[in-house]
C-alpha cells in the first residue's frame, strides 16, 4: 500500500446536523466515524452485491466496491459494461432512470437506500459532474449561487462563490465578468464551472462521470490536475474512457466488464501501480493493453 | 488485430537477440583466448563497441514505445525490463573485454594452470547461456536455476582465491587467474540479474 496515500488519511471526521431544506425536516447526515484505525473509517462509499435492472434485464450485478476516503478512484472498462450505471447508484441517480435496485450502498456506513433517505441531501454530498458541461442559463455567479440558494445557505454567498471557484481553478480567469452568462466560457471553463457549483455546496463526496471526454488535451490536463488537487478534500469517483488518464490521476482502479450474459461485472479492483503493472486477471490485462475486441 | 506496439515490441526483441548473440561472442571468444594464451582484444573490442551501440538504440526504442504507446501491464514489464537486459548484456561484453586485455597488461601466460579458470568459467558461461535463454523463453524457472549456479560460482571463487594464496602461484599467474575470476564472478551476477528480471517479466515480482 501507498504510504503517501494512508497520509492523507489523518483528516479528522465527526458527527454533523444538516437540514431537509425541502421538507423542513431535520435529519441526521453522519460524515464519518473515523473513530478507528482499522479500514472501516476510511471507507466512504462502499457496494454490497450491488445489481441494477432495466426492465427486469440486469445492467450490473454482484457488485462490491469500497471508496476510500481522501482518494481517486478510477472505474474503467468498455462502452456497455454498466461503469456509469454504477456510479449513478453512489448518489441515487438511478432513482431517476426507473431502474431496480439490488443490495447495498453504504454512504459512511449507512445504507442510502434505507427508507427515510433525504435523496436531495445525499445529492448535496455525494456529488456529481456529467460528461457534457451543463451550466445553467445564466451568469456565471448564478451558476454556483444556485445551489447554495436551494440549499438554504446562510454563510457569505460571495464568498462562498469565490471560495468554489477558486477549488475549481476557474476564479482567475471569471472574476472580473461573473455576471457574463456561462455559455460565453470555453467548454474547459464550463466544465470547470459545473465542478465549482458542485464544489459550493462542500461535498463529501464527488461523482464525474467522463468529466473530460468533450474537451480538448489542454483543458483536460487542467481538469486532471484540479482533481487531483481535490483529493485533499474530499472523494473522488471518476468514471473513465480513457485508460492513461485513470492511470495518470487515481490512487485505486476498479475494471468492469460484461459477461457472457452482456452484464456488467466488477472484474478487478486495486491500487492504480499495481493495476497498470500487474494486473491480475487476463481480461483487465488485454483491456488495459489495447488487446480487447 | 497485431497492434502498433507489437511491431516495436518485435523490433526490441530483435535488437536484443541480436545483444544475447553478441554478448555471448564475447565471452566465449575471451575466455577461449584466455586458456590458450592468445590475443583477441580487437575483436573483442569491436563486439563489446557494438554492444553499447544496440544498448542505446535498445533504450530509444523503448523509451519512444513509452511516449506512443504508454505501455501497461506485460508490455510495460517487458519493455522496462528490455533496458535492464540490454545494461546487463553491455557489462557481460565490457567484463570479456577486460578479461582480454590481461594477456596485453601482464605479457605471456602460457606457462600458467589455467585449470581453475576452465572449471570456473564452464558454469558461468552455461549461466550467460541460460540467462538468455531464460529472457527469450520466458523461462522462470531457468532462471531460478541462475541463482542456485551462481551459489556454486561464489563458493568457487572464494575457494580458488585461498588456494592461490596458499600455494605461492608465480605472480602473473596468480595475478591474471584472480582477475579473471573476479570478472566471471561479475558475469556470474548479471546473469542472475538477468534471471530476477524474468522473473518480474512472468510474474511482476521485483527481487528484493
Amino acid at each position: 500500500m501507498d504510504m503517501r496515500l494512508w497520509s492523507l488519511l489523518s483528516k479528522d471526521y465527526s458527527y454533523v446536523e444538516k437540514v431537509d431544506m425541502q421538507g423542513s425536516k431535520e435529519v441526521t447526515v453522519v460524515t464519518a466515524d473515523d473513530g478507528d484505525d482499522g479500514m472501516n473509517g476510511k471507507i466512504v462509499l462502499e457496494g454490497r452485491g450491488v445489481g441494477v435492472l432495466y426492465d427486469s434485464k440486469y445492467a450490473i450485478k454482484d457488485v462490491n466496491i469500497k471508496i476510500v476516503r481522501n482518494t481517486i478512484t478510477a472505474i474503467i472498462g468498455p462502452s456497455g459494461c454498466g461503469k456509469s450505471t454504477l456510479l449513478r447508484c453512489f448518489n441515487r441517480m438511478n432513482d431517476l432512470l426507473d431502474a431496480r435496485i439490488e443490495g447495498e450502498i453504504l454512504f459512511n456506513d449507512h445504507n442510502i437506500y434505507s427508507n427515510g433517505i433525504n435523496v436531495a441531501e445525499i445529492r448535496r454530498l455525494i456529488g456529481m459532474v456529467f460528461q457534457k458541461p451543463n451550466p445553467f442559463p445564466t451568469s456565471i455567479y448564478n451558476n454556483v449561487a444556485f445551489g447554495l440558494k436551494i440549499n438554504g445557505f446562510k454563510g457569505d454567498i460571495d464568498k462562498q462563490v469565490e471560495y468554489a471557484l477558486r477549488e475549481a481553478v476557474l476564479w482567475d480567469e471569471v472574476k472580473d465578468r461573473l455576471n457574463d452568462n456561462a455559455y460565453s466560457l470555453s467548454g474547459g471553463q464550463q466544465q470547470r464551472l459545473c465542478i465549482a457549483r458542485a464544489l459550493a455546496v462542500e461535498p463529501e463526496v464527488l461523482l464525474m462521470d467522463e468529466p473530460t471526454a468533450s474537451l480538448d488535451p489542454i483543458a483536460s490536463a487542467k481538469i486532471e490536475q484540479l482533481v487531483t488537487r481535490l483529493k485533499e478534500k474530499i472523494t473522488v469517483v471518476i468514471v473513465t474512457h480513457n485508460i492513461q488518464q485513470a492511470a495518470r490521476i487515481s490512487d485505486y482502479v476498479n475494471v468492469m466488464m460484461v459477461d457472457e450474459n452482456m452484464i456488467g461485472r466488477l472484474v478487478e479492483s486495486g491500487p492504480t501501480r499495481e493495476v497498470f503493472e500487474n494486473p491480475k486477471s487476463k481480461v483487465t490485462e488485454d483491456y488495459i493493453s489495447g488487446r480487447f475486441g | 488485430m497485431r497492434r502498433l506496439l507489437d511491431v516495436g515490441i518485435s523490433r526490441l526483441s530483435n535488437l536484443l537477440h541480436d545483444m544475447s548473440r553478441l554478448s555471448q561472442e564475447c565471452v566465449a571468444m575471451a575466455i577461449d583466448a584466455y586458456l590458450k594464451d592468445r590475443s583477441v582484444v580487437q575483436e573483442v573490442y569491436a563486439r563489446a563497441n557494438q554492444l553499447a551501440i544496440l544498448k542505446e538504440e535498445v533504450n530509444d526504442l523503448a523509451v519512444e514505445l513509452m511516449i506512443r504507446y504508454q505501455p501497461v501491464a506485460t508490455d510495460l514489464r517487458f519493455i522496462s525490463s528490455c533496458m535492464e537486459v540490454a545494461y546487463d548484456l553491455v557489462r557481460f561484453g565490457r567484463y570479456a573485454y577486460d578479461i582480454a586485455q590481461i594477456r596485453e597488461q601482464l605479457g605471456d601466460l602460457g606457462r600458467c594452470d589455467k585449470s581453475i579458470i576452465a572449471e570456473m568459467s564452464e558454469i558461468v558461461s552455461e549461466m550467460l547461456k541460460d540467462s538468455i535463454s531464460a529472457f527469450n523463453n520466458k523461462d522462470e524457472d531457468l532462471a531460478e536455476r541462475l541463482i542456485r549456479m551462481d551459489d556454486m560460482v561464489d563458493s568457487s571463487y572464494r575457494s580458488n582465491l585461498k588456494k592461490i594464496v596458499e600455494t605461492g602461484m608465480d605472480i602473473r599467474c596468480a595475478l591474471s587467474s584472480v582477475l579473471v575470476m573476479r570478472y566471471l564472478e561479475r558475469i556470474a551476477d548479471h546473469a542472475v540479474y538477468i534471471g530476477e528480471l524474468v522473473r518480474y517479466m512472468v510474474s511482476g515480482e521485483r527481487a528484493r
